[in-house]
This record gives C-alpha cells, sequence and structure tokens, in this order.
C-alpha cells in the first residue's frame, strides 16, 4: 500500500485528516486525535479560540 | 527593550524581589500560577499596572508559553 | 502576550522588564510547584512510576525482559543515557522475538505526557484510547516515570 493510499482516520477534535490517532497509535481507534488537539486537551498547550496573541 | 529571560533567572530575580506578574486571563490563572505571582491580565496593564505593580522594582512577565 | 505585556510595562514607565517567554507551561513541565486550584488535585507526575525498567537500544528484547519480568513488570522504557525517552515495550513488544534488539522491537517515539497534566485528564485519555500505561517526561524528553491506568483509578478513587 503506497502512502498516497493509506487509511486516514479524522482528528476528532479538528477534523483534520490524520495517518494515526497520536495518543494510542492503533488504526481504527474511534477516538482518534492529532497531537496539536490532543495537547491542548490535555492542557499541555493553551488553547486559542480567540486570537490573544503571543 | 524588556529582557527575555530562563527558569532559573526567574528564579533568582524573585528571589532577589522582583514582582512577577502573570498575564493571562483569569481562569488560567486561577487554576494554576507560579508561587507568589500577581494577576494583572493584559487587557488591564493599560488601567491598573501603575495601582498594582511597583515602577521601582523589577518586574518578570509571563503567560502560558511562546506560542 | 507576554511580549507585548512587557513592551508595554516599559512603555507606561517601568525601567527593569523582564518576559519570562517560555512561560507556566515551563515551569510546570520542570515539575516546579504552582499554586491554584489545581495545585490541591493529584497529577500525572505524582504517581507515574518511577522504577519503570529502562534499558538501551543495542540490548536484546529476551535480557529486557527477563529483566523487566524480575521486577515484577510487563512494561519498559527505552532511554538513552540521558534518560531521553525514544521508545517503549509493552506487553505486546516484549512478546516479540527474544533475540531481537531493542532498536527493531520497540514501539518507536511514543507519545508522552506531562508531569503537570491533571490525572482525571490522564483517566479520560487513557480509558478512551485503551493505554495501559503511558510515559511521562519533562519538556525536554527525559523520563519522570511511567504512568499506569490502575494507578491513576486508584488515586482519583482515594481523592473523593
Amino acid at each position: 500500500m503506497t502512502e498516497a493510499n493509506a487509511t486516514r482516520e479524522k482528528c476528532k477534535g479538528c477534523g483534520r485528516e490524520i495517518e494515526v490517532c497520536s495518543c494510542c497509535e492503533e488504526p481504527g481507534c474511534p477516538h482518534a486525535i492529532c497531537f496539536g488537539c490532543l495537547s491542548q486537551e490535555l492542557k499541555q498547550t493553551l488553547r486559542h479560540p480567540h486570537a490573544h496573541g503571543g | 527593550m524588556p529582557k527575555e529571560i530562563r527558569r532559573e533567572e526567574v528564579r533568582k530575580l524573585v528571589a532577589a524581589g522582583a514582582q512577577l506578574v502573570e498575564v493571562l486571563p483569569s481562569p488560567e490563572y486561577e487554576e494554576d500560577h507560579l508561587p507568589g505571582a500577581i494577576h494583572l491580565p493584559l487587557r488591564r496593564l493599560d488601567t491598573e499596572a501603575r495601582t498594582i505593580l511597583d515602577p521601582n522594582r523589577p518586574v518578570i512577565v509571563y503567560c502560558w508559553d511562546t506560542t | 502576550m507576554s511580549p507585548r505585556a512587557a513592551w508595554r510595562l516599559e512603555s507606561l514607565g517601568f525601567s527593569d522588564v523582564s518576559d519570562y517567554v517560555d512561560g507556566k507551561v515551563d515551569w510546570m513541565a520542570a515539575g516546579l510547584p504552582t499554586e491554584g486550584t489545581n495545585a490541591q488535585h493529584p497529577r500525572a507526575g505524582d504517581v507515574a512510576r518511577r522504577d519503570v525498567p529502562t534499558c538501551g537500544l543495542t540490548e536484546k528484547l529476551g535480557d529486557v525482559k527477563a529483566r523487566a519480568q524480575a521486577q515484577g513488570w510487563d512494561a519498559a522504557v527505552v532511554v538513552n543515557d540521558e534518560r531521553v525517552v525514544f521508545g517503549l515495550l509493552r506487553s505486546k513488544e516484549l512478546g516479540g522475538d527474544p533475540q531481537q534488539l531493542i532498536e527493531k522491537a520497540m514501539r518507536p517515539g511514543p507519545s508522552t505526557y506531562r508531569p503537570y497534566v491533571l490525572l482525571h485528564e490522564m483517566l479520560h485519555t487513557m480509558v478512551d484510547h485503551k493505554l495501559v500505561n503511558a510515559p511521562i517526561t519533562t519538556s525536554d524528553g527525559r523520563l519522570v516515570g511511567l504512568l499506569v491506568q490502575a494507578d491513576v483509578a486508584a488515586a482519583l478513587e482515594k481523592e473523593k
């Protein structure tokens, strides 16, 4: 299977396509999530619902 | 121009009497802040900095991270 | 936010202003204490087991498995001399060919979590994703310990 044909998951947070859940790295995870959303979910980075800037 | 400092410098400056200020809004400050940090959200800086802080003492500001 | 605050304070007449650019995340990721409503709640770093077996890339899986089991573990964390995490061996990986080198057997670049993450948030994540354990590291990638889901549940139960 080429990379182009690899099954893609959808991040439950932002909806973007991801290769695999960044938390469990298991294909078909029902809670598949991208790295950025996982970090925000665990408050490892700050959510930016508004542009508070840096 | 404000100086950019790292964690160890923060500890030294605070020990020497610097005012430590968190500029994040309310829920973030209440949940976790550095020990002794004063809460002065960015949007209230203009109106409250001169009353809450001593302009004759060093000030260290911080928020969440570099982003 | 802090750069803007620092510059604004200077314009307001404050002559000695510093910006702790790495911020609260850096402070907490270093395991330093904080104040606030979260400070009283247990965090991942409080419960992570420091005595998790560790191993290097060039060891053999069979040797590591034997050592881990002798210590009562079915997991091990792959680290370098600086204790930076390279990989993870859960029971599935430990069950592989004993002659295989750790570098080939391990789960490389596992997701890691910061010591300051609240336990109830970790439990939610670990249950949703069926994580039996999860490595806890500092922001420079060094191993703090392995967080075990059962320990998290027990700690939260105790907190009630």
